[in-house]
Order: C-alpha cells, then sequence, then structure tokens
C-alpha cells in the first residue's frame, strides 16, 4: 500500500557541474592567410567532437576572447549547444597581457556565477594561442609582473590550469616564461589546429566525466605538438 | 533494520552508475546501532574516488567507530569524546596503511558519526555529507557538507590536518528523526537558500520521516529506499549514495 515512497518524496534536480573553459586567440595581423583559416577550422572541429560526447555536451562551457586590433569577447560563456564558431579576422599588434588579465577576470566572474546559482565546477581552463609575443608587456614591467603573478598564483592556489601553445614564428622563451613552472608551453606541429582542437575536446571529455580530486592522465598530444 | 524501546534504524547504500560503469566497489559504507535502549549510533564514510583502497577503509572504520562510541557512551556528549574517536580512527587507517605498505592518502574518506538520545543529538563531521534532524515538525541541517571549491573536493579523515577540519555539533532539543546521507544525495536533498546557506528540502524529508513512522511492513522499507534511490537519485549524481536513517515512533 505504501509502495508509493517513490512517488510521495519530491527531490530536487541539480545542474549539471560546469567546466569552463576559456580560448585567448591571438588574431594579430602575422595570423593572416593559412594561420587563420586553420584556426577558424579547429574551432568548428572543437564545437563537432564535443558536441558529440555526451557528457562534455552538458557540462563543458567555452567562451572566446581574442586579441589583436583590440581585446576583443567574441563569445561570452556558453553551453556547447549555443556556442557558434566564430569567423576570426586578424588585424593589429598583440596586446596578450591585457587578454590574460581578461581571460581570468571572466574565468572567475564565472565561477562566482556558478556559486550563486548553486552549481558545481571544475577547475577552469585558460588555453592561449599565439604566433607572437605581447606588444603590450615586456618582461619587468608593471604589466608582465602582474600578469605572470596571476598566471602562476592562480595555477598554484588552483584557480584555473593554463595551457600556452605557440604557432609558427612565436617566441617560445617569452611563452616559457609566462606559463606556469608545471606546464611549460607546447609548439604546434606546423598548422595542426584540427589535431589540437581534437585533443582539447578528448581532454575536456575526460574532465567532465571525473571527481575533480581524481588525477586525470590527459590524452597524448604527438598528433599536434613539435617535440 | 534494528528497533528498540520506539527506536528504529535503518540504512542503505548504492554504487553509482560511474562505478557501475568502471565496476569500483561501492566505497561508501554505514554501521548503526541502538545502545540502553533509546540512544542510537550512526556511522557513515564515503571512501574517495580517487583513493584506490577506500571501499576498504570507509568499511573499516565504520564498524571500528561503532564499535569504540559504545565504549565511550557514558561521556559521549563532549568534545574530548569525540575528538579523541576521531583520532583513533586516524590512528586506525594510519596503522593499517603501514601494515599494507600503502600511502595513507589511498584510504581517503569522509567520516560521520551521530548519537542521539530522544533530547540530544551530537555528531562529529569530516568532509561532504549531512546530518538533518527533525525536531518538533521542523527539519534542521544539523551537520552541513564540507566542500572545496570544486566538485567533490573535500576533507578526509586520512588528511595531515584532519584535526582543522573536524566539525563538532551539539544540539539538546526533542529528537523525532535524523537522517544521514553522503554527497550522493546531497544535491537532492539540500539546497542553497537565497542568503547562501544550506537547507533541509521539506518535501523530501518530512514525507519519508512520515512513511517510515507510519510503515507497518518495516522489511518492507529498505526495499522502498533503494527502489527510491535508484530511481530518483540517479540523475542527481553518478556518485555512490548511502542514506541512515532513525525515527523515534
Amino acid at each position: 500500500m505504501r509502495d508509493s515512497l517513490v512517488s510521495e518524496v519530491e527531490i530536487l534536480y541539480p545542474e549539471e557541474p560546469k567546466c569552463a573553459t576559456i580560448l585567448l586567440l591571438d588574431t594579430s595581423g602575422s595570423m593572416m592567410g593559412e594561420k587563420i583559416e586553420a584556426l577558424n577550422e579547429g574551432i568548428k572541429v572543437l564545437k563537432e567532437e564535443l558536441s558529440n560526447d555526451e557528457l562534455a555536451r552538458k557540462r563543458v562551457e567555452i567562451a572566446i576572447l581574442t586579441f589583436g586590433k583590440v581585446v576583443n569577447i567574441v563569445n561570452e560563456f556558453c553551453s556547447v549547444e549555443d556556442f557558434s564558431p566564430p569567423i576570426l579576422m586578424p588585424e593589429g599588434v598583440t596586446p596578450m597581457g591585457e587578454a590574460i588579465k581578461k581571460g581570468i577576470e571572466l574565468i572567475e566572474s564565472r565561477k562566482k556565477e556558478y556559486r550563486n546559482r548553486g552549481i558545481d565546477y571544475y577547475r577552469p581552463w585558460i588555453f592561449l594561442i599565439t604566433d607572437g609575443e605581447p606588444t603590450d608587456m615586456v618582461p619587468g614591467d608593471e604589466l608582465w609582473n602582474e600578469i605572470i603573478n596571476k598566471i602562476h598564483t592562480g595555477e598554484n592556489e588552483k584557480k584555473f590550469l593554463f595551457f600556452a601553445i605557440g604557432v609558427g614564428e612565436v617566441n617560445m622563451d617569452i611563452l616559457k616564461l609566462l606559463s606556469p613552472p608545471n606546464r611549460p608551453p607546447v609548439k604546434l606541429k606546423g598548422l595542426a589546429f584540427k589535431e589540437l582542437f581534437q585533443w582539447l575536446s578528448k581532454s575536456q571529455s575526460k574532465v567532465s566525466a571525473s571527481k575533480v580530486t581524481d588525477k586525470i592522465a590527459l590524452p597524448s598530444i604527438e598528433g599536434w605538438a613539435e617535440i | 533494520m534494528i528497533k528498540n524501546e520506539g527506536l528504529y534504524i535503518t540504512g542503505i547504500s548504492i554504487r553509482g552508475k560511474s562505478h557501475l560503469k568502471n565496476s569500483t566497489p561501492c566505497q561508501d559504507a554505514y554501521a548503526y546501532g541502538i545502545y540502553k535502549e533509546k540512544n542510537g549510533i550512526i556511522v557513515v564514510s564515503d571512501g574517495a574516488g580517487s583513493a584506490r583502497k577506500s571501499e576498504i577503509s570507509s568499511h573499516l572504520i565504520v564498524n571500528y567507530v561503532q564499535k569504540l562510541t559504545k565504549e565511550y557512551f557514558d561521556n559521549i556528549f563532549t568534545e574530548k569524546v569525540i575528538k579523541e574517536i576521531f583520532q583513533n580512527s586516524f590512528n586506525l587507517l594510519a596503522n593499517e596503511a603501514n601494515r599494507q605498505k600503502i600511502d595513507l592518502q589511498e584510504f581517503a574518506a569522509t567520516l560521520i558519526l551521530v548519537v542521539f538520545t530522544p533530547q540530544k543529538i551530537i555528531v562529529g563531521h569530516i568532509g561532504d555529507g549531512g546530518v538533518v534532524v527533525k525536531s518538533n515538525e521542523k527539519l534542521i541541517l544539523i551537520s552541513e557538507p564540507e566542500n572545496g571549491e570544486y566538485i567533490n573536493e573535500t576533507s578526509f579523515i586520512t588528511d595531515k590536518n584532519w584535526q582543522d577540519s573536524l566539525r563538532i555539533t551539539l544540539y539538546n532539543m526533542d529528537i523525532n528523526g535524523v537522517i544521514v546521507f553522503t554527497d550522493g544525495c546531497q544535491r537532492g536533498i539540500i539546497y542553497m537558500n537565497s542568503e547562501g546557506k544550506f537547507v533541509p528540502f521539506n518535501k523530501f524529508f518530512f514525507p519519508i520521516f512520515e512513511y517510515i513512522s507510519n510503515e507497518k511492513d518495516k522489511k518492507k522499507i529498505r526495499i522502498n529506499l533503494m527502489k527510491l534511490l535508484y530511481k530518483k537519485f540517479s540523475r542527481v549524481s553518478d556518485d555512490d549514495k548511502t542514506m541512515v536513517i532513525g525515527v523515534y515512533e
């Protein structure tokens, strides 16, 4: 008679936990031509692959910020479903410092929003792709010190994971200084953007299916990294 | 299920979807007992998903803590004794890890100890999960989950600084019923109110307390609880789920 316990009690259905990923993309003039085309194609691949993964589709959120003529939020954080890959046009210089600063701000405000809405979340990823070096800061100046400090303490205090990818004539020495010591930058093999974004999607699938305390083994970067 | 002098306690653990998929054993464990007629003891532990041997530690620890609680019962309603029990539990796991020559972190598990009488309740708690009490038609979350910033990040009895994460709560009030749960259930039954405080979800707790008080056929209760966890809670979390319920009738 009381077998209806299941129908008598109500429970809450929380939202899926979120995994925020921000792409900081270099759209300076030097990206013109093949590079930007390959990057644009790569972003489409990212959307496709994430859409095909049941959990990642529900849990990953993507934002895109470009730096070239200006630092521009091309895409605010949104679900994989709502994400429409932009077509990026290169122009201008490389205000990488401002872009990183803005990217970290966006991550922090997204996390705050999750907290306010009672949504669980994973450690966000910051994914920087550049083919040059910053034009708005040099090692040792005020902005540089601020950015280095933000990246390194952010990584140490587990606020986010910072990945830097260099393309073509990139200044890898600068990227190395910027990157957290435990995660050196990686040089892209040719224009293997497609493989890079496939890897990013696979990694996000793994993260979004994990418990954060788990040590996640990321897939091999062989397909796109110059070794 | 046990019943004595109007106190009835039952509990259940089920494996979560993610554990079924990887054939990981259930890492949640619980133990309970009725002592000196009207006093209830409930112990719940959730073994960390990342710790390879946590199903061993969670089971080991709940039985050990229940036994120890009975030994210390005369002075149990004091912070000092609760601390001692947690210290002994830490020692037990440290020694066992040493004996098996594994890292203590492989035993990482949360621990909730609840002891109650019809007039008072004490809780010792490290980690997530929680304890809800029904007292004169009121629901109170007397011990809430301690969560880190990210999903499933919490403290464990095996932490070096476990003393800093131990929270002890003592209340003198009428106790009509107690529910202890692990984090696999948490999101479905407690929520953050507009002031940013976790509170119990009435539409879950009132009917379940009422059902258990009124069900004549006690054998059915556990089956119904199991159905409830499988049918309703699988969308709440992929994790193992445990619920232990004590009711004064």
